[in-house]
């Protein structure tokens, strides 16, 4: 009876929650294997130069090569080229912690509220479905923050499902979920 | 009574079976006007055409003097009870309604308190909340009801109001459809025929796409006092002619080998013309084993619509006036 | 009887508006919604992401900002989309190579995008307007042909006029399709103004609005277009498959063709939509631009004024 009086948008709603949960569940236990087994990537190798060191660009294309160190007064300021750099990983099993526990955090209660929005229910799936909007927009800042790295625009679609889904079960389909 | 509704020559054609067939039809103004017919006569694809969910192949549809074809519907002043269609399923009753009154220009606050107050006439306000997906089908139908009567229109068209409610619903519908009269003409089709007795001012009689008959109800039941006996056998012939012959006794068939119908003058001498009638029968050993009123409209549309074309007496064989 | 004479305006906001806010509950409209928001700023990210790196290890690093050679990694990475995609339609609209003034107006045309005007967003914008048809699409499928096939319009056809109904929708679905473009335009305009201050905020704000309106000039038609289909067919289902049809088949069908057979007359097919002309809307000449948004309107115009009679006449 629920499944028909139920808005098309909450079904929706409910199937990407499913579709994330898997995903988020998966991703925690790459996570946890790389907590248990993998060591965390090593640090930048241009940290280890001595100070003072000028690397050409044109010679030398190893990563993290191309700038001018602090201080170095000789060779004028260099565009840095993207090729010179990589992604960095994470700096400490804190963070790696950190995400398995946003991960299996996130995949549960994705998993609740879609059991809530499925059944129209008002703490499974208002409450629980904001408590996930709000877990995932905090755990993303903390992170982030952790990690020194700036909010890049890939960070901002990581923040696309959790805002929508705060302002959708509180907005649009507050007076749904009310079971 | 002027006439609210006129339909000349209607034609419609659905994959090159005629649904209408050159139907013509006249709806005088405040009355409850039947329509009766069998399955695949035409009630709905007519109800659809003067809705304008339809457009006919061919013909005029007129309400007062307003081309309906030409000029389309008169907006909000046609209430229309479709068979088929379905309201949205996950948005609550009172939004919807309050909605389509709102396209009639009221506004929010007044739309609200007109649903609510239409939902109470069909029994449905504590489900004001709810959405249709967890309704009954008589549920729906009553939402259908009171989707018809909303915005108080001058001409309601009602396709099979009462199928699928209870029997006390249906007297509630009956009642309000009658009280409509006053302010409205309906049009209601139904295959319960004496609902339609009872409510009916005028009734037509469709078959294949056409009016065989239309006209008041008293016209379809015919002059005179009807009674249907049933006997334990057949009656001699000679007792039959017995019975004629009796004082304001008009006619005496027999329409099955133990059952008399007798036809009577509509005075109060017809009860003792009864008595003679009785006594009759039991002096041969003829006992009445159940006597009936024979006067229904039920019958007399059965009766005409197994004779085929060919109006019954008293009957007109269309609206008066049409080409 | 002319059946634009029967709109009626309160109606029209009534029904857009409710045509607006059942989208926003309904299952396509929010996979519409999520989706356009991950295809803007996926483009995006496609785009910044590199300069994104770039100046976070140079801010690690503590070093002073290029901001000359930044940009000018900005262009080398925007410019082969901008190139490809400016040669690529002056090519299709001659018909056969460029003449050497073809090519100095293609040249000076991508110069324009991607020096004059800030190069990111002109990628960024320049892509989201060819994948606009295929998420419109996905949102505006089911204008009427849902409600013809429940029938639910016989409750709404005594109470407005069929054209009201067919150009309200139509409205509401404009009007939920360009909010939506303007959440997807102000986030990636406020990144890029407050994350990547390279180029200057009037800048930004003012190419941003620009080619916000060229997107919702470009999504008209599109929306126009899926109200036609969804009158002429009866089922939200069909109604679906033929939107995502025209938009995949009319691009790609005159190349198939080309392939196949060496005939270039097939390129007429690409004028059932407004593609021959859409990436006019980013030129720098203004009379370019304008002439753009007059064939994107009367595109819209054709397809609405075709929607309006079919749905005028079916059976409901």
């Amino acid at each position: 009876m629920a499944a028909a009086e139920r808005p098309g948008g909450l079904t929706a709603l409910a199937v990407i929650n499913v579709v994330l949960s898997c995903i988020f569940a998966l991703a925690s236990l790459a996570t946890l294997v790389a907590l248990l087994v993998v060591h965390p990537l090593p640090v930048e190798p241009h940290a280890e130069r001595p100070a003072g060191t000028v690397v050409d660009p044109g010679a030398d294309q190893s990563p993290g090569s191309g700038l001018a160190a602090p201080g170095a007064d000789a060779a004028p300021p260099v565009a840095p080229h993207p090729h010179h750099f990589r992604h960095r990983g994470p700096e400490s099993r804190a963070e790696l912690g950190l995400g398995f526990v946003d991960e299996i955090l996130c995949a549960i209660l994705l998993a609740i509220s879609a059991v809530g929005y499925l059944r129209l229910q008002r703490v499974a799936g208002r409450y629980v479905g904001s408590l996930y909007g709000v877990v995932a927009v905090l755990f993303f800042i903390v992170e982030h923050h952790i990690s020194h790295q700036p909010l890049g625009i890939t960070g901002l679609i990581a923040l696309i499902y959790p805002v929508l889904t705060l302002i959708y079960v509180n907005t649009t389909f507050r007076n749904d979920l009310v079971l | 009574m002027g006439q609210v509704l006129t339909v000349t020559g209607l034609r419609k054609r659905f994959k090159g079976v005629a649904a209408i067939s050159d139907l013509n039809l006249s709806v005088p103004a405040n009355c409850v006007y039947g329509l009766i017919g069998p399955n695949g006569a035409g009630k709905t694809t007519l109800f659809s055409l003067i809705g304008g969910f339809l457009r006919p192949d061919a013909g005029v549809i007129r309400l007062g003097e307003r081309d309906l074809l030409q000029d389309g519907l008169p907006l909000g002043r046609i209430g229309i009870l479709p068979q088929d269609a379905l309201f949205q399923r996950n948005v609550p009753i009172l939004a919807q309604l309050s909605f389509f009154l709102r396209l009639g220009g009221a506004a929010p606050a007044a739309a609200r308190a007109e649903v609510m107050e239409t939902l109470a006439t069909v029994g449905l306000q504590d489900l004001s909340q709810r959405s249709v997906a967890t309704f009954s089908h008589g549920m729906i139908k009553r939402l259908a009801l009171a989707q018809a009567f909303l915005g108080h229109p001058e001409l309601i068209l009602l396709d099979e109001p009462t199928s699928g409610l209870d029997p006390e619903q249906t007297a509630v519908v009956c009642r309000l459809i009658t009280a409509l009269k006053s302010t409205a003409t309906v049009l209601v089709s139904s295959h319960n025929l004496d609902q339609l007795q009872s409510i009916c001012d005028e009734v037509a009689v469709l078959n294949r796409g056409r009016v065989v008959a239309a006209g008041p109800v008293a016209d379809f039941l015919g002059a005179g006092r009807r009674l249907r006996l049933t006997l334990n056998r057949a009656a001699p012939e000679e007792l039959l002619t017995t019975l004629r012959a009796l004082p304001d006794m008009l006619a005496v068939t027999v329409p099955a080998p133990a059952e008399l119908t007798l036809v009577m003058t509509p005075s109060a001498e017809a009860d003792r013309t009864l008595g003679l009638c009785l006594q009759a029968l039991l002096s041969q050993g003829l006992v009445p084993r159940a006597i009936e009123p024979a006067q229904s409209l039920e019958s007399e549309v059965l009766t005409l619509l197994r004779q085929g074309p060919g109006p019954l007496p008293g009957v007109a064989p269309g609206p008066p006036g049409a080409p | 009887m002319n059946p634009l004479a029967q709109v009626d305006a309160r109606h029209f906001r009534l029904l857009s508006w409710s045509m607006f806010t059942s989208t926003l509950r309904s299952g396509p409209g929010i996979l519409c919604l999520i989706l356009t928001l991950l295809v803007g700023l996926g483009t995006a990210a496609v785009v910044l992401e590199p300069m994104d790196m770039m100046l976070a290890a140079n801010e690690r690093d503590h070093l002073p900002l290029d901001q000359a050679g930044v940009m000018k990694t900005l262009v080398q990475f925007s410019s082969p989309m901008v190139s490809w995609l400016v040669a690529g339609h002056m090519n299709e609209t001659a018909g056969q190579r460029l003449t050497p003034a073809q090519q100095a107006d293609a040249d000076r045309w991508a110069h324009y995008l991607l020096e004059d005007r800030p190069a990111p967003l002109s990628a960024v914008y320049m892509i989201l307007c060819f994948s606009l048809p295929f998420l419109i699409a996905l949102g505006a499928f089911d204008q009427v042909s849902g409600d013809i096939q429940a029938r639910r319009l016989r409750f709404l056809l005594p109470r407005a006029q069929r054209a009201t109904i067919f150009l309200g929708r139509a409205a509401g679905m404009m009007l939920f399709m360009a909010l939506l473009l303007a959440v997807v335009m102000a986030i990636i305009a406020i990144y890029l103004a407050s994350n990547l201050p390279l180029y200057p905020l009037g800048s930004v704000v003012g190419w941003s609005v620009r080619c916000y309106l060229v997107l919702v000039a470009a999504a008209i038609p599109a929306v126009a277009l899926c109200s036609l289909i969804s009158a002429s067919v009866g089922s939200a289902f069909a109604s679906l498959a033929l939107c995502n049809a025209v938009f995949c088949v009319v691009p790609l069908a005159p190349l198939v063709i080309r392939l196949a057979s060496g005939t270039t007359w097939s390129s007429i097919i690409t004028w059932l939509l407004p593609l021959p002309f859409q990436l006019q809307l980013f030129h720098f000449s203004f009379w370019h631009v304008a002439a753009a948004i007059l064939g994107c309107l009367a595109y819209a115009g054709g397809y609405l004024l075709l929607g309006l009679w079919i749905f005028g006449r079916r059976d409901l």
